[in-house]
């Protein structure tokens, strides 16, 4: 909205919405400043009223220990989506279809959030939200149209990118075709729920959430910028050279979000005062993965995003094959943050080293841009 | 549940279903439900995993004779019955099988009273030396008594003392405290012990003193009630 509002203004006049409107990294810097801030002014004003509404943690029975988080405020979600989505809107350009995607997709994984929140609230027990299947077919209809549009004539690449997937560490993308929109859905649930499964200690999803955006924000940044993407050679064909994409405006969202992301760790930092819930944990991943998919690195996502690939991975491991298929428990306890619970790690350790896991991971993300 | 329902869900064809029968089999002290929990601690029977793909359902989990162990606490069982079975669940390949007998083992011996023969007390003596599970280790830990001599659990901080799981090294410590407080071994002789263990932990406790003292204010409140 400001970037349009700069517009207007006097073309010949150094102002600072106009030296703002000009450059990305002002804007990004400005919307994680402000979604900070927002989330950090807003978020004690919340809890006398969440605690009022009865939107309080209640004690899990698959949780090991989890007394001590009886009570506390959650459905801080709200406030994260709220500051970035107020953040995106106000700092990106509205007709960037990459801006509209992301938007869309964080309204859609918001809501859906928000009513599993809100079930399980009025339900009063932690199984009763919105049953598998809609989930499912909420996410796998984000993913469809997502892949619908990266398939299509009037998507945002240009048409040797459509149906195409770049590769880690590999120059040349990978073309699938249509197969795209499945391998989009799938990607799409994916990651939702793995970040969803990974929010359940303090500070846990929000860490290597930031670590996550931070990564996609550098990836965004250079594929967007003609001269750093004919560097990096993004995205190199061998018959028709580089084609590149105009996704720059992706790095305001993602700072958006980590600006929220920041404020909403002042309080989620051990010992939480406020947690995420659903509403949160669905944003972040649904919004991961539209921007993954979107600047054609979701196959990265498993180096990027390791920690969150390890908490769904080892839930499938657990309840598909142990649990499911061989009758046994393969791990002590799953998602991977309850079984290192189980081993006897204390919380702060736990995710002090899952921040650290995911600051390398983000480190040898980034070395896939030169390595390929 | 009476007898025919529990004969129906015990043949049911969902494990699930028969699992939670099993839990509620060991609720009861009965001879009949006694054979049944037996029954189920020998019943080995497995699907092949071939035969799990194309769809074969399981005969047998773990998590069934894991809680067929557990039954077992409340059944009057004879020391004989016990032993002859005892075998079975601390060689059994899925490790909570192994860890409730050990846990089963330990009840047993202390509130019935059952004494170890000596080939038992070198074969189980064996198997706590050569554990490397911590939950089995957890498990042994209290009955060490039953089977070791005082110098030789005292010999056993040799292999805990950097043993990976601090629960281990934790539990190992409130064994030598309960031994001290029942005079079995005396100050000097933990002493010279307890400088070996290792004393690195990756856990600790926080307490939230807000919580604490409202728990105290309801505490009163209840009493008073």
């Amino acid at each position: 909205m400001i970037y349009f509002l700069s517009q207007w203004l006097d073309p010949n006049a150094e102002t600072l919405l106009r030296l703002g409107h000009r450059y990305i990294s002002f804007r990004a810097g400005v919307a994680f400043l402000m979604s900070m801030f927002i989330v950090m002014w807003l978020m004690p004003k919340s809890f006398d009223l969440f605690s009022r509404l009865g939107w309080v943690n209640r004690q899990r029975s698959y949780m090991i220990d989890s007394s001590s988080k009886e009570g506390v405020p959650i459905m801080g979600g709200i406030h994260i989506f709220m500051a970035s989505f107020l953040g995106m809107i106000l700092w990106c350009d509205l007709s960037d279809l990459y801006v509209l995607a992301s938007v869309f997709s964080a309204v859609a994984f918001f809501g859906l959030g928000l009513r599993d929140d809100l079930l399980k609230i009025k339900a009063g027990h932690h199984d009763e939200g919105v049953s598998r299947l809609t989930k499912y077919m909420i996410q796998g209809g984000v993913g469809f149209l997502l892949g619908l549009m990266l398939t299509s004539s009037w998507g945002p690449h240009g048409e040797l990118l459509q149906g195409t997937f770049s590769l880690p560490f590999i120059k040349e993308p990978f073309h699938v075709g249509g197969l795209q929109i499945p391998i989009t859905i799938f990607v799409v649930v994916f990651i939702s729920n793995a970040v969803n499964f990974a929010d359940g200690m303090d500070g846990l999803a929000t860490g290597p959430s930031l670590m996550t955006f931070l990564g996609l924000a550098i990836f965004s940044y250079i594929l967007g910028n003609v001269i750093w993407s004919k560097h990096f050679l993004f995205f190199y064909f061998h018959d028709h050279g580089i084609q590149s994409i105009d996704c720059s405006e992706l790095v305001v969202v993602c700072c958006s979000i980590m600006g929220a992301l920041m404020g909403f760790l002042w309080y989620n930092a051990y010992p939480a005062t406020i947690f995420m819930g659903d509403c949160g944990s669905m944003y972040l991943g649904g919004v991961m993965a539209t921007v993954s998919v979107l600047l054609k690195q979701e196959l990265l996502f498993p180096i990027l995003g390791l920690f969150f690939v390890l908490e769904l991975l080892s839930v499938l491991i657990q309840d598909w094959i142990g649990i499911g298929f061989l009758g046994k428990r393969i791990f002590f306890r799953a998602p991977f943050h309850e079984y290192l619970k189980y081993l006897g790690y204390s919380e702060p350790k736990i995710v002090v080293r899952m921040w650290i896991l995911s600051a390398g991971m983000m480190v040898l993300s980034l070395l896939s841009l030169k390595l390929r | 549940m009476d007898r025919d329902e529990f004969a129906a869900k015990l043949n049911h064809p969902k494990w699930q279903v028969r699992n939670l029968a099993v839990k509620n089999l060991g609720e009861h002290s009965d001879e009949q439900y006694k054979n049944l929990l037996i029954s189920l601690i020998k019943d080995r029977r497995s699907s092949s995993i071939v035969k799990r793909f194309l769809g074969e359902p399981f005969y047998q989990v773990g998590f069934i004779r894991r809680n067929a162990w557990n039954g077992l606490l409340k059944q009057a069982l004879s020391q004989d019955e016990f032993f002859a079975i005892l075998p079975l669940g601390i060689e059994d390949p899925y490790y909570e099988v192994r860890s409730a007998s050990w846990k089963v083992l330990d009840h047993m011996l202390y509130t019935r009273q059952w004494q170890c023969s000596n080939e038992w007390k070198e074969h189980l003596k064996f198997k706590i030396l050569k554990e490397r599970n911590f939950e089995i280790m957890l498990a042994m830990m209290p009955l060490m008594e039953k089977v070791m001599e005082m110098n030789e659990i005292l010999n056993f901080s040799h292999k805990v003392k950097t043993f990976k799981s601090w629960r281990v090294r934790g539990a190992f410590f409130d064994l030598l405290c309960n031994l001290f407080k029942r005079k079995m071994l005396s100050q000097d002789q933990i002493r010279a012990y307890l400088p070996i263990v290792h004393l690195r932990s990756d856990y600790f406790k926080p307490i939230f003193l807000l919580k604490e003292k409202r728990q105290n204010l309801d505490r009163e409140l209840e009493a008073q009630a």
